[in-house]
């Protein structure tokens, strides 16, 4: 067996160390070297995560468990945070006990996350897909769509509001078609549905540019073979695309629940960081936590159900 | 099927190109509009700018917005130039930097044998959940420790590792990047490290051309950060100059000035994206492997 070879299949180096140990008797083997190499270039990454988000998120849950506040501490001079009790999960208690404006904001934007997502999925995979087509001026296409991502940032986006409220399907139009449906329950979702429709289209932005590029990605031989077979466009899109694509739309589904949840319009995060200017850092932290675990209870289950459809090439 | 006349060309028009045009077209209204209202308003002088309700037109296009802004901005002791200075060292050295450290962590952590591979990446994509608030207050006081409050550090170094764009890169290393490419790699003798460079990032260029794009644009027009981090006039970034201009509490709002500085904001993301957006959609995943 060549070094190549050993290279080519490393599960298969246990057995070669067993067989013949002289072989890998001097120095790190291939398999260490490369690991050490690993080690390095990861290690950057990890002393900055564990700095910035790590440490700060022990600290957080720390704070959550206590009665404290920011200030010199009279021993070393220094400024920090000073505890001054711990008080276990009595913040928790009295927020979820006495607190009903938070548990209604925390609902009301779970609810937002879970109707908008699969729409965002939806409409920019299909518009992504639109925009790889053959199609005229798609370069001009593909940069105006992206726009809301440059333009959707705090200053600048609340001065272009009048030119959004005025862009916003008309009420009249929702109510015909409410009137139309004659189903309470459903008239009043497509009512909220078709007037939350362009703030959905405003958050594909990001959606659209990551399935394209994966678009981009999967081999024309592909279709090709699929077209020798007579294949037409509707089973490529089934059999080729959306399977290529799978690991990019489990990334987007992700990134498009993490956006909204993070999104510091919605209520629940308008709500925490008013406790930010309240300088009340126990509560801050303590729903920060609960919002977190309950969000990432729900994240993981939308992994463990998408993660079973995805395809990765080997 | 219609057909339309254009020169000595006929096109033929499917129903279904059809409404793909028009479909697209109508999106279209949606997203340029806003832009073209913010270019628009930049060149408007005074008295158009407090009509009501705004129009998407100019009559009397003017400069002096832009003259206006670059003379003077006198609640504060810097030029309006100096803001955009500041942006542009921290924005390349944040996104240049981000960009190193995520990817190597990216391709080591898909690519080499390293224990503990699952456990640090369920690590980090669990961070990804976390809303800035909870840990903005002791991210505040490291930093502070650190002695970087008023550097351009702290705007820099914390945003790194960001586990988003790690995550972004993961996945496209598992699904683009072919096994086979880096062994050949070494078989020619590339050490790790050429095989990140020269082998695995040209190949991966159109993940990292998306990466560019977004951090550029998150860290461009970042307002939390040097709001928290920074109160020396000299080391502020536009955002925070926008807001001046936009008159916050006990200043006078200067409307024309702000227009021609949103515009000026604007810009650069927009030109950011348009260089980056051509080398994305070059398909260059498979050049290697035929």
């Amino acid at each position: 067996m060549t070094a190549a070879e050993v290279a080519n299949k490393p599960e298969k180096v246990k057995k070669v160390k067993q067989k013949k140990p002289a072989r890998h008797k001097r120095g790190f083997s291939l398999e260490k070297r490369r690991a050490a190499a690993g080690y390095v270039f990861v290690l950057p990454f990890i002393i900055g995560f564990i700095i910035f988000m790590l440490y700060p998120l022990v600290n957080s849950i720390i704070w959550s468990l206590v009665n404290g506040h920011v200030g010199v501490n009279p021993e070393t001079g220094k400024g920090g945070f000073i505890i001054d009790a711990f008080v276990g999960l009595k913040n928790y208690e009295t927020i979820i006990g006495t607190n009903v404006e938070f548990a209604t904001a925390f609902l009301d934007t779970i609810q937002r996350t879970f109707i908008w997502t699969p729409f965002i999925i939806v409409f920019s995979l299909f518009i992504a897909i639109m925009l790889n087509t053959k199609i005229r001026f798609r370069g001009v296409f593909r940069v105006i769509y992206f726009l809301p991502v440059l333009l959707g940032t705090g200053l600048v986006f609340a001065k272009l509001s009048p030119v959004t409220e005025m862009l916003a399907i008309p009420e009249e139009l929702t109510r015909t078609l409410a009137y139309l449906i004659n189903n309470g329950e459903v008239a009043t979702f497509l009512n909220d549905l078709l007037a939350d429709m362009i703030s959905i289209f405003w958050k594909t932005g990001v959606q659209i540019v990551i399935f394209l590029s994966a678009l981009q990605g999967i081999s024309e031989s592909l279709y090709e073979a699929a077209r020798v077979d007579s294949a037409n466009s509707w089973d490529m899109l089934w059999k080729i695309t959306i399977p290529m694509l799978s690991p990019m739309i489990l990334l987007n589904t992700i990134y498009t629940i993490i956006d909204s949840f993070r999104d510091s319009s919605n209520p629940i995060v308008a709500f925490i960081l008013r406790q930010y200017e309240l300088a009340e850092w126990t509560n801050l932290t303590a729903m920060g936590w609960m919002y977190f675990i309950v969000t990432l209870i729900l994240l993981g289950i939308v992994f463990a159900v998408t993660r079973r459809f995805v395809f990765y090439e080997k | 099927m219609a057909s339309i006349r254009v020169g000595k060309r006929i096109v033929i028009l499917h129903p279904g190109t059809f409404f793909k045009y028009v479909f697209m077209i109508a999106l279209v209204c949606f997203t340029a509009l806003p832009l073209e209202f913010l270019v628009v308003q930049a060149f408007k002088p005074l008295d158009e700018l407090f009509i009501y309700p705004p129009r998407f037109y100019v009559v009397n296009p003017t400069l002096k917005n832009f003259s206006e802004l670059l003379m003077a901005m006198d609640g504060s002791t810097v030029p309006f130039t100096r803001y955009f200075f500041n942006s542009v060292v921290v924005t390349i050295l944040t996104v240049g930097g981000t960009l190193l450290v995520c990817s190597l962590a990216a391709y080591s952590l898909t690519k080499l044998p390293l224990t503990w591979k699952n456990q640090i990446f369920n690590v980090i994509v669990a961070t990804l959940m976390f809303s800035a608030p909870v840990t903005q207050i002791s991210n505040y006081l490291i930093i502070n420790s650190l002695g970087w409050v008023n550097t351009y550090w702290a705007l820099v170094i914390p945003k790194l590792a960001t586990p988003m764009y790690f995550f972004l890169l993961k996945q496209n290393f598992d699904s683009v990047l072919p096994n086979q490419l880096l062994e050949a790699a070494k078989i020619d003798g590339a050490n790790e490290w050429k095989s990140f460079w020269k082998i695995a990032m040209p190949i991966m260029k159109p993940a990292w051309s998306t990466v560019i794009v977004f951090s550029f644009v998150a860290n461009w027009n970042d307002y939390s950060g040097p709001l928290v981090y920074i109160n020396r006039e000299a080391l502020k970034t536009l955002p925070l100059a926008l807001s001046l201009l936009q008159g916050g509490l006990g200043q006078v709002a200067r409307t024309g000035a702000f227009n021609a500085a949103a515009l000026v904001t604007t810009a650069p993301t927009i030109i950011v994206y348009l260089v980056m957006q051509a080398k994305v959609m070059k398909t260059m995943a498979h050049a290697g492997i035929k």
